[in-house]
């Protein structure tokens, strides 16, 4: 990978990756420094990637430090997550958009992360289970009780409304 | 079943009869029994023909279509049709399976509202999210920089040496133009005592102007105009004396130089080479290119110059190209280097050595 793959690199997927990363944490800053220790991974490793790859790379290095970060602020996480979820009770939500992302907010990471890179990024299960380091079949399994569960919850505050 | 075997069918109970006859509840006997009745009584014929025609028949026409649904080993049925529909939006079917996917909702209205929610649950990428700062993220090969670094440094070295090797070569000009003069009047005042007179003429004009302030502080203390030439007699001595001290250094190796290699071409008479080398040596405070060059012509002239004596001598190669390149500034300063510490400027290995120092330690 030359500098100016790099630098398209950036121009092409820094948005894209930031984004996911943003909606898994939650937290503007804490993405940002993700994303960029990232970005800085690959800058560094440059020499092994391949440019046609970049991207499934760059996922896959933010991925897992996001996972790093997650498991440094679990405690942090899990409680803004059980307040965000009294909130959702107290004040139902009205519009599509805003109850999937309480209904996102209440998936585990796993399962977010897969709906995310699946519905973000339009990756396959294979693509999703070598960023995840999950197998094809897990990432289908996962995926789809993601999905039932965000079914049910739309049904259920639809229902309510 | 057997009471009915038993039964005996009248005009009473036939109805019953006809149609446990219809609906095929009955035994063969029994069967045969309700046929002979109808027989025996003609005017209930009708009724029991009636009764048997109100039986529905099977409609062959109809078929059921999506047989394959059912199937249970088909790609979509009725029982695994939640996993297909959840591969159908996340778009992992190959376009024929999509085909069938979107047939059997088709035909299931329950499999067509769990679609429509399943899609509901697709998020929607936000672009409205960016990276707030591109520009941390921009990189530049690093190998730039160090080329522009390394030029910098070369450019600063080069000015550094430049420098260093200006200041010298001034220092040892200026080293020249003062020692020189001070080897003839030690010559002179050894061998002729009486041609001191010829100092002030060898003595640069800078010495003149101490020598002006001097006299100058000298009248303004003494206020005598007349004592005045014998204390710049005084002083000239005392300059005299002076200007060896300032040049111990030169002033040996000029002898080891110069006078000595007149000495040994001019062995008969020191006087008159001392005369004739005087004017040359006189010019030597500034052009000294063209001074070595007459000095090569005055030894060539005389033509006892002995083989020692042409090393000491080879500075002026190209007289004519004074002020000329920095080339030939560098060569003279390195010659000189060479030529004052006797320390070869490259080593056996033919690599140049850059800021050696020789210090005289006498």
């Amino acid at each position: 990978m030359t500098e100016r793959e790099y630098n398209e690199c950036v121009t092409t997927y820094a948005d894209n990756v930031y984004r996911f990363i943003l909606k898994n944490l939650r937290n503007e800053e804490d993405a940002r420094d993700v994303v960029q220790t990232a970005f800085e991974k690959m800058w560094i490793h440059r020499d092994e990637v391949d440019a046609a790859k970049s991207k499934s790379y760059l996922f896959t290095v933010a991925y897992r430090q996001m996972i790093d970060h997650i498991r440094k602020v679990k405690r942090i996480q899990l409680k803004d997550e059980f307040n965000e979820g009294a909130k959702v009770q107290n004040q139902p939500a009205n519009n599509l958009k805003k109850i999937l992302d309480e209904a996102l907010a209440r998936l585990s990471e796993t399962q977010r992360t897969l709906v995310l890179l699946k519905d973000y990024e339009g990756y396959s299960y294979e693509e999703i289970g070598k960023i995840t380091n999950l197998s094809e079949s897990q990432v289908k399994v996962y995926l789809h009780r993601a999905r039932i569960q965000l079914k049910e919850y739309l049904v259920k505050v639809e229902n309510v409304i | 079943m057997s009471k009915k075997e038993n039964m005996i069918i009248n005009r009473h109970n036939y109805e019953e009869c006809f149609i446990l006859y219809w609906d095929n509840e009955l035994t063969v006997s029994q069967k045969q029994a309700v046929e002979n009745f109808v027989k025996e009584n003609t005017d209930l014929q009708e009724e029991f023909k009636l009764l048997g025609d109100t039986r529905f028949t099977p409609d062959n026409k109809i078929q059921f279509e999506e047989k394959e649904f059912l199937f249970e080993n088909s790609f979509i049925n009725i029982t695994n049709y939640e996993e297909q529909l959840l591969n159908y939006i996340d778009d992992e079917l190959k376009p024929e399976q999509r085909k069938e996917v979107e047939r059997f909702v088709d035909q299931f209205p329950a499999g067509q509202k769990e679609l429509a929610i399943f899609q509901k649950t697709k998020l929607q990428s936000e672009a409205e999210i960016v990276f707030p700062d591109k520009s941390v993220l921009y990189r530049r090969e690093e190998k730039v920089r160090v080329i522009s670094m390394t030029w910098f440094r070369v450019a600063v070295a080069a000015a550094i040496i430049l420098i260093a090797g200006f200041a010298t070569f001034k220092l040892v000009n200026t080293n020249k133009n003062d020692g020189t003069p001070g080897v003839v009047t030690i010559d002179k005042s050894k061998d002729l005592p009486a041609e001191t007179k010829t100092d002030p003429v060898i003595n640069s004009p800078g010495d003149q102007a101490q020598k002006g302030t001097k006299e100058s502080l000298a009248s303004a203390n003494d206020k005598t105009s007349k004592q005045a030439p014998s204390r710049n007699d005084n002083k000239k001595s005392v300059d005299r004396n002076e200007v060896p001290k300032n040049t111990i250094a030169y002033q040996r190796e000029n002898k080891n130089n110069l006078p000595e290699e007149r000495k040994d071409a001019d062995p008969q008479s020191s006087d008159p080479i001392a005369n004739a080398n005087l004017p040359h040596l006189q010019k030597d405070t500034r052009p000294t290119q063209t001074n070595h060059s007459e000095a090569i012509n005055t030894n060539f002239s005389n033509q006892d110059v002995t083989l020692n004596a042409i090393p000491t001598l080879d500075i002026p190669v190209t007289p004519e190209k004074e002020g000329g390149g920095l080339k030939e500034f560098l060569r003279k300063t390195t010659r000189a280097f060479e030529r004052r510490t006797k320390i070869n400027t490259t080593t056996e290995d033919n690599k140049l050595l850059v800021g050696a120092f020789a210090v005289s330690l006498k």
